[in-house]
């Protein structure tokens, strides 16, 4: 398991943080965060294949996730925000690993889709494990290829110490063996700090079969 | 353990993070906002079928808040006046389902280490908690938060988030509260005609019994109008910070946060009502409400598992 790190400069003087993550020989390999892009409040977001950065790219790499800062509610400055979110996402990120794009292929053991979710919500999650990972297909899956990963990220800073979080999650991926098809998971999980980190207690997701661009 | 027991043991626990405060509408209007996910990135994708998953680890899984409506007036401590509203309210995380039983405020019950007396009057004696005691003796269900909301705190967060609409069956009015009265039909009601909506009982036919079936369609609406905010970015954080503001309470932001993504996830197909019935009586010439204390309790076997009354 080999995880490379960059950072760069991102739009608006930001700090843009990539870490491509190489696929891993085992099945705990899914447990390791994708890495995130930064950038600021957004704009639109990208159609499906459009995402895929950049110039590093090659064919071990998969894709990096675009994390956004949301809507703040309260008192957070700019920088705190956006590692805020950053932190937010890499929890965000160990799950879209996790259940849906890392992992060997085929795969039948899900049994670490939920991680960092509370014990609570990963009960949850797990009694709907055909939507909230690829445990009823993966083992009939060769491969799984993400063309988009977008995290948005409303927080919640009342007396400038986050206390909530909303990940609003858009993941694309193709999945290639006896089952081909394009699928989008998307939805919002639902976080509070613990700790030094985040923990998912709630979610609230729809996934979907896609046909046509 | 008896389940009274665990009831028991769960009150106390609850106690330890309750409550002062609060709306009833505003939590399940203000906290209550949002819900999937409208509002990430336009897809250029069309999704052929979808299928839904959703949940909320909260312990316990059924959680129960009493949201009273507290008749203080401004400079008067909210918390230590007569509860107008009364409205014990269940929600099944497991499910999406949530049940409101509407308490007559009037009833005539015991309140412990006072005798007996109207139910409104366990604010006025021992606040928040002392209420909660009440109505658990008269339910069978002890809250695990329990909101206490003044007229204007309902106001601000009800002009926060936006009117609210309601069925009303048949038109009524108070000289004093709303001359000009409520029309039949569906209606939308902002800032104080949420408040007097609820408060109206003269010139209802049924009386305190109208009024509270009242109090629980301004409850729909309430969440309702959270489900239409939902989808907009920030909604329940928004939400949130609206009741920090408006409303005093000792719920730490985060508990709060939970406990409003909890409300944002009931499903108002699954919402059941009921307003606790009764007879007239008097005690020392005063008019008071007898309550039906065995379908008291029915209703609350009923819902303590699944938030869920098959029949009123």
């Amino acid at each position: 398991m080999t995880v490379a790190a960059e950072a760069v400069d991102g739009p608006g003087g930001g700090r843009d943080v990539r870490r491509w993550r190489r696929p891993a020989g085992a099945a705990l390999a899914v447990l390791v965060p994708l890495g995130l892009v930064l950038s600021g409040c957004s704009g639109d977001d990208q159609p499906a294949g459009e995402s895929a950065p950049s110039q590093e790219a090659t064919a071990i790499e998969t894709l990096a996730t675009t994390v956004r800062v949301g809507e703040v509610t309260g008192r957070l400055g700019k920088d705190r925000a956006r590692r805020t979110a950053e932190a937010v996402a890499d929890v965000v990120d160990g799950w879209l690993d996790g259940a849906y794009v890392a992992g060997d292929y085929p795969r039948d053991d899900f049994a670490d889709a939920f991680p960092g979710f509370t014990k609570g919500a990963a009960r949850l999650a797990g009694k709907q494990r055909g939507l909230m990972s690829n445990a009823a297909v993966g083992d009939r899956v060769e491969s799984v290829t993400p063309t988009r990963r977008v995290v948005r990220v409303d927080l919640l800073a009342p007396k400038g110490e986050p206390a909530g979080a909303t990940a609003h999650v858009d993941l694309v991926f193709e999945v290639a063996g006896e089952v081909e098809r394009t699928e989008q998971v998307r939805g919002r999980l639902l976080l509070t700090p613990k700790g030094d980190g985040w923990r998912v207690f709630g979610f609230d997701v729809e996934r979907g079969e896609v046909r046509g661009r | 353990m008896s389940e009274r027991k665990q009831d028991r043991a769960r009150w106390t626990r609850g106690w330890r993070r309750v409550v002062r405060t609060s709306v009833l509408g505003a939590l399940l209007a203000a906290v209550a906002v949002a819900i999937p996910d409208g509002d990430v990135a336009p897809t250029h994708l069309s999704l052929v079928k979808f299928e839904h998953a959703q949940g909320v680890d909260s312990d316990p899984e059924v959680v129960w808040v009493l949201a009273v409506g507290s008749d203080a007036r401004p400079g008067q401590d909210p918390l230590r006046q007569r509860g107008d509203t009364l409205q014990l309210i269940g929600m099944d995380t497991r499910t999406g389902a949530a049940t409101a039983i509407g308490i007559p405020r009037d009833s005539w019950v015991p309140i412990p280490g006072h005798g007996s007396n109207r139910v409104n009057a366990a604010l006025f004696f021992g606040g928040p908690q002392l209420m909660g005691e009440a109505v658990a003796g008269l339910i069978g269900i002890e809250p695990d938060y329990v909101f206490v909301a003044s007229f204007r705190g309902v106001e601000e967060v009800n002009k926060d988030i936006g009117p609210i609409t309601v069925r009303n069956p048949r038109p009524f009015s108070d000289e004093y509260l709303k001359p000009r009265g409520y029309e039949s039909g569906k209606i939308k009601l902002r800032g104080y005609d949420a408040v007097s909506f609820s408060r109206i009982r003269k010139s209802l036919p049924g009386g305190d019994f109208d009024r509270s079936a009242n109090q629980q369609r301004v409850l729909r609406g309430f969440h309702a109008r959270a489900l239409e905010l939902a989808d907009r970015p920030g909604g329940i954080e928004r939400g949130v910070l609206s009741v920090m503001q408006h409303l005093h309470t000792d719920l730490g932001p985060a508990e709060l946060f939970r406990l409003a993504q909890a409300v944002a996830q009931v499903d108002p197909r699954k919402i059941t009502t009921c307003v606790l019935p009764g007879g007239i009586g008097n005690v020392g010439g005063a008019s008071v409400v007898l309550p039906d204390t065995a379908t008291a309790q029915r209703y609350g076997d009923d819902a303590r598992k699944d938030a869920t009354i098959k029949r009123c």
